[in-house]
């Protein structure tokens, strides 16, 4: 972005929350909490230890107010953090014996969203196979990989800014973003196959 | 047109038409592309079908103690305020150095630290064991005519057992050193 544009809403936010205005930090806490959380979740597939990671996420939002400079979207740089945050986490390998399983009890997990309210066991069973299948087939994906297709399938990032977050240009982002969905589409094409469509 | 899928930065495309981010000529230019290529239209199907399944993929709810969680440690000791400037140590001066100082100069702090140190500690160590101990004039003075009492008395034994010719003459002795 160049310094004569117009800056967006969330980047003035944190212009003021570096001037020392708490009310906008909330702001941003509440616009981004989720978005953030979401992402870690489904790239480390820990539900305690995206919280965590976002916890930091947030930290160092706050003790970087001092040095941020409005050069890219807010977003850029929160998705970065995160995204550096995540990559370290799985490779330090904190995450693997903490793998959630999805057959296990239901706990704190959102209602399942299936036609009928009231799912069979038999359509639970599906839908968990599914979801495990989804799972494991997004974790076998390079790292790289995997952050460039949460961010541009979850998140609805623009090629230019997931190109940014990970520090490369639009062309590799698009190199990266097609030989993920490629391997994605052969991992998963037997679901279609069951009746999907 | 050339197949974008021959091409993966072309293939870009394809991906914005499944997720429906082109503009309308542009849709309708690889539509009319699609309706006589079938690699591409199985690309679109395939990858239609693929966003379907990550879908189901639902993220968790956010635990209700996140922002609680957070605040405290935003709040914590080492936070500050938000009106507060970032707290700086008294000793970050001698760490942090200057961005224009050489990286030649900056061994010299922790040599000169370790000098420092070193003169700190022999400073203590000196203090510790304390000035030396001068005995006062007349503690030395009564120590050498307690000596030369005693010694007296040797010789008066021995005189007692040699004669008295000797013993004349270390009286005359005693006397002296009395004196």
């Amino acid at each position: 972005m160049g310094a004569s544009a117009v800056l967006d809403y969330d980047a003035r936010l944190m212009l003021l929350v570096k001037h020392g205005d708490g009310g906008s930090f909330a702001l941003l806490l509440n616009k981004y909490r989720g978005p953030v959380i979401h992402f870690l979740y489904r790239m480390v597939q820990n539900q305690a230890v995206a919280e965590e990671l976002a916890q930091e996420v947030f930290l160092r939002v706050y003790r970087g107010r001092g040095n941020y400079e409005p050069s890219a979207k807010f977003t850029t740089w929160l998705f970065r953090i995160a995204t550096n945050l995540a990559i370290n986490s799985l490779r330090d390998g904190k995450v693997e014996k903490n793998h959630e399983q999805i057959d296990g009890p239901a706990g704190d997990r959102p209602a399942l969203q299936v036609p009928d309210r009231r799912p069979s066991a038999e359509q639970l069973l599906v839908y968990r196979v599914k979801l495990q299948e989804v799972r494991e087939a997004i974790s076998e994906l390079p790292e790289k990989q995997r952050a460039a297709v949460l961010m541009h399938k979850y998140e609805e990032m623009e090629y230019s800014q997931i190109a940014s977050v990970l520090r490369c240009s639009e062309s590799a982002v698009k190199s990266l973003l097609f030989r993920a969905y490629e391997s994605l589409r052969a991992r998963l094409a037997h679901m279609d196959d069951k009746g999907a469509r | 047109m050339n197949c974008p899928i021959e091409n993966t930065e072309s293939a870009g495309l394809l991906l914005d038409y499944c997720r429906r981010k082109l503009a309308p000529d542009t849709t309708a230019f690889l539509e009319r592309h699609m309706s006589s290529c079938a690699r591409c239209r199985a690309f679109r199907d395939g990858q239609i079908a693929l966003w379907r399944s990550l879908d189901e993929w639902e993220s968790m709810p956010v635990s209700d103690g996140f922002d609680r969680r957070l605040y405290s440690r935003l709040h914590g000791p080492d936070a500050g305020n938000f009106s507060e400037k970032p707290r700086v140590r008294w000793w970050s001066w001698l760490f942090d150095a200057p961005l224009s100082a050489s990286a030649f100069t900056r061994p010299a702090v922790p040599l000169a630290l370790a000098g420092v140190m070193i003169l700190a500690g022999y400073l203590v160590n000196d203090r510790a064991d304390g000035p030396v101990q001068i005995a006062p004039r007349d503690a030395v003075e009564v120590e050498q005519v307690e000596t030369v009492l005693e010694d007296l008395d040797m010789l008066r034994l021995l005189s007692s057992r040699f004669g008295d010719a000797v013993h004349g003459s270390f009286q005359d002795a005693a006397i002296e050193a009395r004196s």
